[in-house]
């Protein structure tokens, strides 16, 4: 091989040396015009400043990097020294470093993805617990405030609840039955928004909302009763602040590992979060168990909050699509059935047929 | 054209400034559309795969890759930066700003409902402190881009406070909003003069002489035709719109969205020449080492590149939508009325494919155009003059960042 005309930069000053490359026994030899070997550069410290594209000449510098810089056209010369310094072939798959590159960065995504599933729903839980209870509670309020804007209630200064006061009596003395002896923080609270919407929502700091439309379609006190025990279900396995916490901190972490529109966006969007915290399936099943648990405890007929869900199914296939939204994270009607047949007929009527109707009157 | 003005503008000290006797390297881009696509295409591919975690190496390859491509007196421009530097530089600002963000969020979310003005103030103090964030991004973003880019073995660097740059930007930022833009160029005076005096080559200075004098013509023009429309559109548009009965809100008609796809564009098409104007103004009047430089670059050469990647993206939508049209109709035909499970199937699918296909096409289109075609036009108009002593320009002994661009990533800063 002949030597190779090259530039030298010494990484000191920006100046210029015209030089040849020579193969010595164990380094690249850097050649000077009168002969004199200027360096020498040890064939495993050279590396490939980067891989050059076929016009580009070939840049090489040292391990360590000083700031020295080899610049040649010739890659035939490149070409020539691999042999001497094999990590300068690049990393393709087709070498051995290449491939071992490949599967440590392979391996590296298969286990952030997977640190990721795992991780998410503990840190979540441990999130959840951070968040002070008072905290909770004024996010609650505020979020019932949203709950009250979305379903319609709080149009035309009138009161946006509705508080017939038989009706909050039977309302309350359910609630009571239902919550007592329960294992929670929270002190449940359930309000019914002054709505026509067919719904019911539970919320951070232990807040339920009933909207007017679902006391209207409920067919008897015991349907109220399991809708009821389900959101109540959801305040007690702490599911609304599990839900806020995934919510924000998936958003707030997809924006900021895709460098997304940073705050403005998120923050804009935390509102609408907070008011409709999706549910996943396992949080209703979980619901639905923890309803169930509620309702043999108040010695109520489970059957309600079956017929109930199961009516609302069918009702669902007509215009109804917060029915839709509703049934889409619920477990199939059969599952929930099921769970409740194993209580067999056990309990009694959730109130008295007075009472009832002076629930059914409460919006009035 | 409106072109020709603006070059007369400032044409006149041209002369005095570059004496013939200066010798004269142009800057060549000699990047290929072809090896550019297939790192542009691989770059987003793996950044979806891998959520967005690649984006640091995405990015360091560009940079590679563009940098490499560049060259004057016979030695081209070479990135040294590494993708982990971003990486940890990300990790870091986001231990930093993600708290603030919730705590701002959720007292937000809680003043909403009871304290309406406060939020308000709170949202314009946040918004303000974003601003002032997003300027200090960008200057340190630039002090390590500079700190990791080398031309013949020495490197490029960056003083100055990114504080100061900021508190430069937002003071000037508010004089030119209270003049409804007319100051504009003053701001841009004022930042640029703060970059250059704080760019170093190894232990060179660079410099900036001039003032803001020779760009209000420029702008003028800019403004008068495309600014104060917008402006004027701003202000009349509660009067173009017409007030809906039924949903008691504001409704844009024909005329407002008419109005708006007139103003836009024009204000929006207007707005390179001056930027060329301040191109070539700046180029004229920068120095380093006793080299100077020239541009010749013109509204429309820049517009030009604005134009095709607009049309590019046009093409797109147009061909997904013939695409999505051929298989609706496909499906339409081979499935029985009534049999709608397969159908839904389908449409989901496409649902889900239409935005990742704009996301990567439209990712890898503006990669294209607006970051190397229009790099390619920027220094096919530069010519640097004169010549450098360069035994005399040494390493600089100053310390560089150890870590990269952490705010700029977080906050979204578009950067090169």
């Amino acid at each position: 091989m002949n030597d190779c005309p090259a530039e030298y930069f010494d990484g000191r000053t920006a100046a210029r040396r015209a030089i040849r490359l020579r193969l010595g026994a164990a380094s690249l030899e850097l050649v000077d015009d009168s002969g004199a070997t200027i360096g020498a550069w040890p064939f495993r410290e050279l590396r490939l400043v980067e891989p050059p594209l076929s016009d580009q000449p070939v840049r090489l510098r040292q391990r360590k990097d000083g700031g020295e810089r080899l610049v040649f056209e010739d890659h035939a010369f490149l070409q020539a020294l691999i042999p001497f310094a094999p990590q300068l072939a690049g990393s393709s798959l087709r070498t051995v470093r290449g491939r071992r590159r490949f599967a440590v960065v392979a391996a590296t995504v298969v286990a952030v993805i997977g640190a990721t599933v795992w991780a998410v729903p503990r840190v979540v839980e441990l999130g959840a617990h951070l968040v002070p209870l008072a905290w909770e509670e004024a996010l609650g309020e505020a979020a019932v405030g949203q709950i009250l804007t979305m379903v319609g209630a709080t149009d035309a200064g009138e009161s946006a609840y509705c508080d017939a006061p038989a009706g909050m009596a039977a309302l309350d003395t359910l609630v009571a039955r239902l919550t007592e002896g329960l294992d929670t923080p929270y002190a449940v609270r359930v309000r019914v928004a002054d709505g026509k919407m067919n719904n019911a929502f539970a919320t951070l700091g232990g807040q339920v909302v009933l909207v007017g439309g679902l006391i209207d379609f409920a067919e008897t006190p015991e349907e109220v009763a399991g809708v009821l025990a389900h959101e109540i279900g959801h305040v007690v396995r702490r599911h609304p602040i599990e839900g806020a916490v995934r919510a924000i901190g998936i958003s707030l972490v997809f924006e900021a590992v895709t460098g997304g529109a940073a705050g403005a966006d998120i923050i804009s969007g935390i509102g609408s979060v907070l008011a409709i915290l999706s549910f996943s399936r396992d949080d209703e099943r979980e619901a639905d168990e923890a309803a169930i648990e509620i309702l043999r405890d108040a010695g109520i007929d489970a059957e309600g909050l079956v017929s109930f869900f199961r009516r609302l199914e069918q009702s669902g296939e007509g215009d109804m699509p917060e029915a839709l939204r509703l049934l889409s994270t619920h477990p199939p009607t059969a599952e929930r059935a099921a769970a409740v047949a194993a209580l067999a007929g056990a309990g009694g009527p959730a109130m008295s047929s007075d009472d009832w109707r002076a629930l059914k009157r409460i919006c009035r | 054209m409106t072109d020709h003005t603006i070059a007369d503008a400032d044409g006149s000290g041209r002369g005095d400034l570059t004496p013939p006797s200066r010798t004269r390297t142009p800057v060549a881009y000699d990047g290929g559309d072809r090896d550019l696509l297939k790192i542009a295409i691989v770059n987003t591919l793996l950044t979806i795969l891998t959520l967005g975690i690649y984006r640091f190496w995405a990015k360091t390859r560009l940079r590679r890759f563009l940098w490499s491509h560049v060259s004057f007196h016979g030695e081209r421009l070479e990135y040294s930066g590494l993708a982990k530097e971003l990486f940890i530089g990300f990790l870091v600002a986001v231990a930093i700003v993600l708290p603030i963000m919730i705590v701002y969020g959720v007292a937000e979310f809680l003043l909403a409902e009871n304290h309406p003005l406060l939020s308000v103030a709170a949202q314009l103090i946040y918004a303000f402190v974003l601003a002032f964030l997003i300027s200090v991004a960008i200057y340190r973003a630039r002090r390590y881009r500079l700190s990791r880019t080398q031309w013949r073995g020495i490197r490029g660097g960056q003083s100055g406070s990114a504080f100061r740059y900021a508190v430069l930007n937002t003071v000037y930022g508010l004089v030119s909003l209270i003049t409804f833009g007319l100051a504009f160029p003053l701001m841009r005076v004022a930042l640029y003069r703060y970059r250059t005096a704080n760019t170093w080559f190894g232990d060179q200075r660079f410099a900036f002489e001039g003032g803001t004098r020779e760009l209000i013509r420029p702008w003028l023009l800019v403004w008068a035709f495309g600014v104060l429309p917008g402006i004027a559109f701003l202000i009349l548009s509660p009067v173009l719109m017409t007030f809906d009965e039924q949903t008691n809100e504001l409704v844009a008609g024909n005329m407002y969205v008419f109005l708006l796809l007139l103003v836009i564009p024009i204000g929006l098409g207007l707005y390179p020449l001056y930027r060329a104007a301040e191109i070539r103004y700046f180029a004229e009047r920068t120095s380093v080492a006793g080299l100077g430089f020239v541009s010749t670059i013109r509204g429309r050469d820049i517009l030009f590149v604005f134009v095709l990647y607009a049309a590019a993206l046009a093409a797109l939508f147009v061909a997904i939508g013939l695409l999505l049209f051929a298989v609706s109709a496909a499906v339409a035909q081979s499935v029985e009325p009534g049999a709608g499970a397969g159908q839904i199937g389908l449409w989901q699918l496409l649902l889900i494919a239409l935005p990742i296909t704009l996301i990567v096409f439209g990712g890898v289109l503006s990669t294209f155009f607006l970051t190397h075609r229009m790099l390619g036009v920027m220094c096919r108009h530069l010519t640097v003059l004169g010549d450098a002593d360069f035994d005399a320009i040494a390493q600089s002994s100053k310390d560089k960042p150890v870590r990269g661009e952490g705010f700029a990533d977080m906050l979204d800063v578009d950067g090169l």
